[in-house]
């Protein structure tokens, strides 16, 4: 959670106008981080499913599944698990490079995805269906939403709350409501998918 | 945080029910490829308790 709370706990400490750049540079480099992210994702997927000769329609059907599946994890009622390697940014990075740096590379890491502790479907299903569509130009929307959503979401929140700098309670507040926005994103897109809504 | 989810189920339910009435009224095919970028967002909301 350090890397997540360094620009709001940091900024309160610094001017405004240099607070705000570091916010907007941690959103950014989010975006970029999340880009890399899909980037490599399609990579390596479109690698592997070469290698399995899976077709397309199967990749879709098996991405469909597993989201149909995950709506229970998401709802609490079967503790499926998802990968996480229980992992944190380092909480030193502040120190190595102060302020302002620190915001820029824990956003760019954070977005990448695998230092940080992911405990919501949503985000390995997103790897799932951006290596099952193996498409670069929407794979790189999704990377870039992902990491800027992920920046403003957090930002935002704790600037709306009342809390004293207390992020990391108000940020761990919202939980149950995240498990099910998730569980309605799942759902969303389940429907979508079984009843045939989609072209591909 | 497992008594707030189960109070949950219920509008989730609905939620899926009014999804599926939403799409059904719309008849619009959705691009298979943006299924990750509605997960993107998603997760990106969730972002506010990761690590």
């Amino acid at each position: 959670m350090v890397g997540t709370i360094h620009p709001l706990v940091e900024g309160s400490k610094v001017s405004r106008p240099l607070g705000l750049l570091a916010g907007v540079g941690h959103i950014l480099a989010g975006g970029l981080g999340g880009a890399c992210l899909a980037g490599l994702c399609v990579w390596l997927g479109g690698w592997l499913m070469n290698l399995l000769a899976v077709e397309a329609d199967t990749r879709h059907m098996l991405a469909g599944l597993l989201t149909g599946l995950y709506i229970f994890r998401e709802l609490g009622l079967v503790p499926l698990p998802v990968l996480d390697l229980k992992t944190a940014v380092p909480d030193s990075w502040r120190g190595r490079w102060g302020f302002e740096v620190a915001s820029l590379v824990y956003g760019f890491v954070l977005a990448f995805g695998f230092s940080a502790r992911t405990p919501y479907s949503s985000f390995h299903l997103m790897l799932v269906w951006i290596a099952a569509a193996g498409d670069l130009h929407w794979a790189l929307l999704a990377g870039v939403a992902w990491g800027m959503t992920r920046g403003i979401a957090v930002l935002t929140l704790a600037a709306t709350e009342n809390v004293d700098q207390d992020y990391l309670v108000a940020l761990l507040r919202v939980r149950p409501a995240m498990h099910a926005i998730n569980a309605w994103g799942l759902g969303f897109i389940g429907v979508a998918y079984l009843l045939g809504f989609v072209s591909a | 945080m497992e008594v707030q989810i189960v109070r949950l189920r219920w509008p989730a339910t609905w939620g899926f029910m009014g999804v599926a009435l939403l799409l059904w009224a719309l008849g619009l095919p959705l691009p298979i490829e943006s299924f990750s970028l509605i997960l993107a967002i998603i997760a990106g909301i969730s972002a506010t308790s990761t690590a």
